[in-house]
């Protein structure tokens, strides 16, 4: 894929230790960009969950704090609360994010927290070995969804970016993948816009990133990258579905 | 004889939960256990039973609480920080008199610490790790045939003291493989579950609760809690000893670091330092009585854990004065598992001091 | 008696199945057996390190600080365990891919097998973690030969039954190597 952009400031240049074809790597370029962008990297504290992405203070040139799995919206208030001159975010998985920290991201967002949440979702648990996430497909298999997911007994993938934008306390939310060049052109675009809501101190944004996981879905990098076009993207549909003072 | 099979610690703990007749699990996936959830993922729809992976442990806990309250075999598993987020739930089975089985392959922390085998929940599980002053008994396997041996028995402890019951190990007894006859679970007798909910139909109305609000009424309850706990003091223990009788110096360590001690102390025999093991396999009830006598016998007593000093002070409670006790710990940390020769060293220079 | 092992290598090279089969072996002569996989966040990719104890006994501790017999397959495990080993202890070691020159270890017994040339020899490259169980075997009794036969349809999945033939056939050429260097 061609290189969209450079290294930004607020990326360390170091190697990650995400697995080839992993699209957390190119997630911190767009969050870094978007920090670059808004020039607020060296106020900005980020808040890691507990997933693939935990070290991500080894990659980002800012001050974070790290999260119990699933609270990082729970921190993020706290922080923010605390320092409200500061730029706060959050990245998290879907388990993190969808599972375990569902009270945490509902509540967060309807109290119209002044943050912005980076959701990386993969359909599956990566950091711990490719269990069943609330994002997995129907029908997908996962290591404890032998028989592929069971819309009976498991429910149905959980749209978050469609199910936050209800809320009132969100002002921006936004599903994006960066599987194409073009898909990852709108979703630098999406990914400065919602920390701009933030900058502007317009409320709470959220951004939906639809990520590949070739490790635990068994595929190598291009199938993986293939796979978020080709069964992701009919479910979880791409678009802004909340902007607020631009509707 | 079963055919003696080659399977890991968390599959045999499975396995055992399955032979008890556990019908019913609730789990979190979390490393080092995520093989209990994954195999049980995979056999129990096929017996009838339920599998749910839970949207976090807080829930997974208390889908336990509902699934025990109809009177079923029901477990989870999970590590470290998913056993913080069952404690409140626990307290509330234990409070409620539910059985139930808890695993804890744990892991070191605090906080998100990391993933490499440690023994620094024992406060947390053999003191009653939420609140309200309860206890549960523990069950602290150290081999893959005991991870199913004692699976199966947590399950009768709980149905027979009406107790949430916790197997306790960590990802050496967990990850590791070894032969395993599994054995037929134990016939015994157990109460009927006169308790359970099911619906009034027409009988006298259950109410499963750890609420007591009428005079006394919780006073009454706590008390009737601490005469269980006397009770499983004195029928409930379980220990091991190895070369105890003759020792100078008695080694006790639980689970995986009892394994190396063996290992060492068998070194240091044949050095003919006499040296012995003694093992609690039962952290609560706590092995008081017997581990004082041995402990007092041979004089010296040295506590190994991984962990920097849990255990040794209820060896010290229980030796109470009358023999020297030493400690030897290893915080948890990656490549921090002390080897045979390590403690072999311990040993020796424990044995110099006599 | 009691056999201790460690097999280290980098993720790939199939230590984790040769520790496996082994295991399975003794299993299958009706000894104790105890295989503890290292274990860590940085599963992927990176090192693989397995111990096997096998004890007509009890086995003990799973965990071996000093082995009195190390395998390994590639440069970074024998510079991590290579001084661990036991006095008097043997090091199998993958010539193909390791250098031992820098080891100062007169106390042992060093044993080159060129692994990789001896799997590419085979026609197969993924044999390597047989050929290493070849040479264990030829040097150290822990199982006999014959129980490994047996144990393969154990150790490995179905799919892959029908390379038995050929992981039969690079154990054998793994001890032949092993004997002969030994001699
Ligand atoms: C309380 C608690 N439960 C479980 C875990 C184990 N755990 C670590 S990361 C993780 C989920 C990872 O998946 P996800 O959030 O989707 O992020 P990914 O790794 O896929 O990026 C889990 C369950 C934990 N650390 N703490
Ligand atoms: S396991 Fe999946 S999410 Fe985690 S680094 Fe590897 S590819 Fe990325």
């Amino acid at each position: 894929m061609e290189q969209v952009f450079k290294r930004p400031v607020s990326l360390k240049d170091v190697q990650t230790h995400f697995c080839p074809g992993c699209h957390h790597g190119t997630i911190h370029r767009l969050v870094a960009d978007a920090m670059d962008f808004h020039g607020v990297q060296q106020e900005t504290i980020g808040v890691a969950s507990v997933g693939c992405s935990v070290f991500l203070y080894g990659y980002f040139d800012i001050d974070v704090v790290e999260a119990p799995h699933g609270r990082a919206s729970a921190v993020a208030t706290g922080v923010k609360r605390a320092r409200p001159d500061r730029f706060v975010f959050t990245y998290q998985g879907d388990g993190d994010l969808a599972a375990i920290g569902t009270a945490e991201i509902i509540h967060a967002a309807n109290r119209g927290e002044d943050i912005t949440v980076v959701f990386v979702n993969n359909t599956t648990y990566g950091m711990t070995g490719g269990q069943m996430a609330p994002t997995t497909l129907v029908g997908q298999k996962t290591s404890t969804s032998p028989y592929g997911r069971d819309r009976k007994k498991d429910g149905s993938p959980i749209k978050m970016a469609e199910l936050l934008a209800q809320l009132g306390g969100v002002a921006y939310s936004a599903r994006v993948a960066v599987d194409s060049p073009k898909n990852l052109i709108q979703a630098k675009k999406v990914m400065r816009e919602a920390f701009g809501y933030q900058a502007q101190g317009k409320g709470f944004s959220f951004v939906e990133v639809l990520s590949a996981c070739p490790t635990n879905w068994g595929m190598t990098p291009l199938k993986a990258n293939a796979r978020v076009g080709e069964e992701m993207i009919p479910y979880f549909q791409l678009g802004i579905f909340k902007q607020e003072g631009n509707e | 004889m079963s055919k003696r099979l080659f399977v890991k610690g968390n599959e045999a703990a499975a396995m055992g939960a399955l032979e008890a007749g556990c019908r019913y699990y609730f789990g979190y996936p979390i490393t080092p256990q995520s093989d209990i959830p994954e195999y049980l993922s995979r056999e129990l729809p096929g017996l009838g039973g339920e599998f749910i992976q839970a949207e976090s442990e807080v829930a997974s806990i208390n889908m336990l609480l509902g699934a025990s309250a109809c009177g079923k075999r029901a477990m989870t598993s999970s590590s470290s920080p998913g056993i913080s987020l069952k404690q409140e739930g626990i307290s509330y089975m234990a409070g409620s008199e539910l059985p139930g089985v808890i695993i804890n392959i744990s892991r070191s922390g605090p906080g998100l610490g990391g993933i490499d085998a440690s023994q620094s929940d024992y406060f947390q599980s053999v003191k009653g790790g939420g609140h309200g002053g309860y206890h549960i008994p523990v069950l602290a396997p150290n081999s893959v045939q005991e991870m199913y041996d004692l699976t199966m028995h947590a399950f009768d402890l709980a149905d027979l003291y009406r107790t949430p019951v916790m197997v306790l190990g960590d990802s050496v007894v967990g990850q590791m493989k070894e032969a395993l006859v599994p054995n037929p679970r134990p016939q015994r007798e157990l109460p009927e579950k006169d308790w359970a909910v099911r619906g009034k139909g027409g009988g006298e109305q259950r109410v499963v609760k750890s609420l007591f609000l009428g005079d006394g009424e919780l006073e009454a309850h706590n008390w009737k809690l601490h005469a269980k706990y006397q009770v499983m003091k004195e029928k409930e223990v379980m220990y091991e000893t190895y070369l105890a009788d003759d020792a100078e110096l008695l080694v006790t360590g639980f689970g995986s670091v009892s394994r190396i001690a063996q290992t060492a102390i068998a070194m240091a025999r044949e050095e003919g330092l006499k040296v012995g093991l003694f093992r609690p396999i039962t952290l609560f009830p706590f092995p008081e009585k017997a581990l004082a006598e041995a402990g007092i016998r041979a004089g010296r007593v040295l506590v190994v854990e991984l962990n920097c000093g849990q255990m040794v002070e209820d060896v010290r409670l229980a030796v109470n004065g009358k023999a020297e006790v030493g400690f030897y710990g290893r915080p948890p940390g990656a490549g921090s598992l002390p080897s045979p020769e390590e403690l072999l060293d311990v040993i020796r220079k424990s044995c110099a001091r006599i | 008696m009691r056999y201790d092992l460690m097999i280290a290598g980098f993720g790939g090279q199939g230590v984790l199945l040769a520790g496996n089969l082994l295991s399975y072996a003794a299993i299958e002569e009706g000894k104790n057996v105890s295989y503890f996989p290292a274990y860590g966040v940085e599963k992927r990719g990176g090192s693989a390190t397995c111990t096997v104890v096998i004890a007509d006994g009890a086995v003990g501790s799973p965990v071996v600080g000093n082995p009195s017999t190390l395998v390994v397959l590639n440069q970074a495990s024998l510079e991590r365990f290579g001084s661990k080993v036991r006095p008097g202890g043997i090091c199998i070691y993958n010539s193909s891919l390791v250098d031992v020159s820098g080891l100062d270890r007169g106390d042992i017994t060093l044993v080159p097998v060129p692994m990789n040339e001896i799997a590419m020899e085979l026609g197969d490259s993924r044999m390597v973690n047989m050929v290493a169980v070849g040479a264990y075997l030829a040097l150290v009794p822990a199982v006999g030969t014959a129980s490994v036969a047996g144990a393969l349809e154990q150790a490995l999945p179905e799919r892959n039954h029908r390379f038995i033939p050929a992981n039969l056939k690079a154990i054998e050429a793994g001890g032949a190597a092993a004997r002969q260097k030994k001699a």
